[in-house]
């Protein structure tokens, strides 16, 4: 294995990444292929909704959640490849899919 | 074993900067060129790069998180009252693809400026309600009048100011509010499984 631990590292990044007041707008599903990670990244209001603190934010519009949803996602994407960068790992985006999810791939 | 360091500094926005030390111009024309060349190739959002402190206050000043309707509300944002204040509104609110992207882009600016020894935060609460927006609506690239005509109860701007500059006080941490005196309590994160490891 080329990047011994990564994996938790990745996890670390992609649960840290910038969030406002602690809301999750997507979800994160990893596998592996033969050598390659496949970092999937899902925008979802799924866990939004079962945040109790959001009773407080039933007013806000739906284009306001679709917004922050999708930059939140990007946020997390973004905060990855920085992490990749950072620490000289090479990795691709797949964007085909989107906007339904963007996939990070590192052949490890 | 991995560099992890930035990605907890882009996790935490800064709360306090010293507005009286602008950010330098060598920094301010890499950002300027890095989001010029960004655009460029993804025209998905207009560009604001303010530095004027007369038009910070006024940001400052309708920076807040507004449920009632009424405005100037006595919280204020501090992340706000930063020499350097970057919004790139998006064009298409609809386009999921181009959002995601803008995020990414919010993501490289806020790395390459952390990288660069200065302190950062995100911001997206502006109040809505405000009438003080008109003067600032060229940097927000609204029509404000337009926007209350068109606009449905509790509505929100869509906008996300990225706060650059040094930190007010040095020694300090990363959520000291200067409004305050006094930390800014984070709401933590949810506790959900949302990173789901299938390798």
């Amino acid at each position: 294995m080329k990047y011994p631990n990564l994996l938790e590292s990745i996890k670390n990044v992609i649960n840290c990444a910038p969030a406002r007041c602690g809301r999750i707008y997507f979800e994160c599903i990893i596998t592996k292929v033969n050598d390659t990670l496949k970092i999937k990244f899902i925008p979802t209001t799924k866990y939004f909704d079962l945040d109790d603190r959001a009773d407080d934010e039933t007013r806000l519009q739906d284009s306001f959640t679709f917004y922050e949803s999708h930059h939140h996602t990007g946020l997390a994407i973004g905060a990855l490849e920085g992490f990749f960068q950072v620490n000289n790992i090479p990795y691709t985006i797949d964007e085909a899919k989107s906007p339904e999810y963007f996939e990070v791939l590192v052949n490890v | 074993m991995y560099n992890l360091t930035l990605n907890h500094m882009l996790s935490h926005a800064n709360r306090s900067f010293n507005i009286d030390t602008p950010v330098d111009a060598e920094t301010v024309e890499y950002l300027t060129k890095m989001i010029d060349d960004f655009l460029v190739e993804n025209p998905i959002a207009k560009k604001s790069v303010i530095q004027d402190k007369e038009i910070i206050k006024k940001l400052f000043y309708i920076g807040h998180w507004c449920r009632d309707g009424e405005f100037n509300g006595d919280v204020k944002l501090p992340s706000l009252w930063a020499p350097l204040i970057i919004i790139l509104p998006p064009i298409d609110t609809t386009d999921g693809k181009s959002l995601i992207n803008l995020g990414r882009f919010y993501s490289k600016i806020g790395m390459a400026v952390l990288k660069r020894g200065y302190a950062l935060g995100f911001q997206n609460s502006l109040d809505c309600h405000d009438p003080r927006l008109r003067e600032v609506q060229e940097y927000l690239h609204i029509n404000y009048d337009e926007f209350v005509a068109s606009k449905h109860e509790d509505e929100f701007i869509l906008k996300t100011a990225i706060c650059i500059g040094n930190k007010l006080k040095l020694d300090s941490p990363h959520n000291w509010d200067w409004t305050r005196a006094k930390i800014f309590e984070s709401f933590p994160k949810i506790k959900v499984d949302f990173i789901k490891d299938y390798t």
